[in-house]
């Protein structure tokens, strides 16, 4: 689970949210059996499962050996790590915006205030608890 | 019709043109001391969206008289007015087609500058999306609400993330090291971020600022920013009772980033001094204020409907001819 991987395209459908899932869950699985746990209940053909995995492979998230005749599938990173990398892809493309479209944080991701400034408000609140108290 | 078609959209794109040469001379970069959140919201938002709705008024306001008169008092506009040239903006006496080139180059150039403009705003703003989608769907369902997912990250972190079903984003750094009350805040900022569809109206922000100098549409979008938190610290103050716990929360969470594991992001501006400073500050909404400038502006264009209509079709005719 390195966290110096690049990837071209982190973007993830709901198919290879739940695929990634199933990776995350078993060290490692063939087509057919995450058709099993993630395709039948979605009533999607192996196929379908089989494009998932591949775009995955392509993306680097997942690793795949072959077999005897079929690919067996493991996740190279996990959820933290992708998580991470999303916020990361996040900061990268927009970085030179003053706002999101599409997310609004409580505090910004860089959100960082120097000591001095800290004091200071802490100071104003404390200020104002002691005007409402008397 | 066409003839009528044809002026109207020349008219517009003049208008449009001479609004958002005034929007770049003079859009205010600091709001006034003491207004609202919500006040500044709606006149950085009305100069933003200038360039947009000033055509569109201006337009109502040159058809207006020509429909007043046929629908109040039945009388024939164009014949009170007393003149038959070409370009009358009537509805009911439509002026001829007019055939003059400039007629349509102008709307045509506009369109196709702000066509290429909302373009490139679009893909920037679709290749965001699905990133913070992705983001969101990464997340494990939590039991604290609907609609809110956990990150398994260590920075103490929260988000509102989505434009039709907003998902709510929580860290784990957060949850395990904010108190209730922090916690209580942060879910309240975010509910009201997702019930007045922040992100949703901040993509529509973008769009429009794509069609101004970036030097004039980033103080514009930096002062929509914070008047949205502040506006959203308002919501949550007034949910869990007071803007001090909401002050204190801000203020915790900066406390927790500062010993939290670095990440090296930076996506954002800084809001928190002005957010914590607008909420110790003194009660902000003076109810007259929120309505008086719309009430100006109504007097403004209703008293402006007559010489309008007037000046366009006399504008319209030294411009075509």
């Amino acid at each position: 689970m390195t966290s110096m991987l690049r990837f071209t395209d982190l973007a993830l459908g709901e198919l290879e949210r739940d695929v990634l899932d199933a990776l995350w869950t078993e060290p490692a699985l063939t087509p057919g059996e995450v058709h099993a746990r993630v395709g039948q209940p979605r009533g999607i053909s192996v196929n379908t499962v089989q494009s998932a995995l591949k775009r995955l492979f392509e993306k680097g998230l997942l690793g795949r050996e072959k077999v005897s005749h079929a690919y067996v599938y493991h996740a190279l990173v996990s959820r933290a790590e992708l998580q991470r990398q999303l916020l990361g892809e996040i900061d990268a493309q927009f970085s030179d915006q003053s706002s999101s479209t599409f997310l609004a944080a409580f505090l910004d991701l860089a959100e960082e205030q120097g000591e001095e400034t800290m004091r200071r408000l802490e100071q104003m609140i404390a200020a104002r608890l002691r005007g409402d108290a008397s | 019709m066409i003839g009528l078609i044809q002026m109207l959209s020349f008219a517009a794109s003049l208008l449009a043109f001479g609004t958002w040469l005034v929007v770049v001379a003079l859009a205010p970069t600091h709001a006034p001391a003491g207004a609202s959140a919500r006040w500044r919201l709606r006149s950085r938002r009305a100069w933003l969206y200038a360039p947009l709705w000033v055509p569109a008024v201006g337009v109502a306001a040159m058809l207006t008289p020509g429909l007043l008169g046929a629908l109040i008092t039945s009388a024939d506009h164009c014949l009170n007015a007393g003149a038959h040239h070409a370009h009358h903006l009537c509805l009911a006496h439509p002026p001829h087609t007019a055939h003059q080139l400039a007629a349509w180059v102008a709307p045509t150039l506009l369109l196709g500058f702000a066509a290429a403009a909302l373009y490139r705003a679009a893909r920037t703003i679709w290749r965001e999306r699905r990133i913070a989608l992705s983001l969101a769907r990464l997340g494990r369902p939590s039991t604290l609400a609907d609609g809110v997912r956990v990150l398994e990250q260590p920075l103490p972190w929260a988000a509102t993330v989505g434009w039709s079903r907003p998902t709510i984003l929580l860290t784990e750094g957060l949850l395990h090291r904010a108190s209730p009350a922090t916690l209580q805040v942060i879910l309240a900022h975010e509910a009201a971020h997702a019930a007045r569809r922040d992100n949703l109206l901040a993509a529509l922000d973008r769009l429009a600022a794509y069609l101004l100098p970036q030097a004039v549409a980033a103080p514009l979008l930096d002062e929509i920013d914070l008047a949205r938190e502040q506006a959203c610290d308002d919501d949550a103050a007034r949910q869990v009772g007071g803007a001090l716990p909401v002050a204190q929360a801000i203020v915790e969470i900066a406390r927790l980033r500062m010993i939290a594991p670095p990440v090296g992001l930076s996506v954002l501006s800084s809001t928190l001094e002005p957010r914590v400073a607008y909420l110790l500050s003194a009660p902000h909404d003076a109810p007259w204020r929120r309505y008086r400038a719309l009430l100006l502006l109504a007097l403004l264009a209703l008293a402006c409907v007559g010489p309008m209509h007037s000046a366009s079709e006399h504008l319209l005719h030294l411009l075509l001819h």
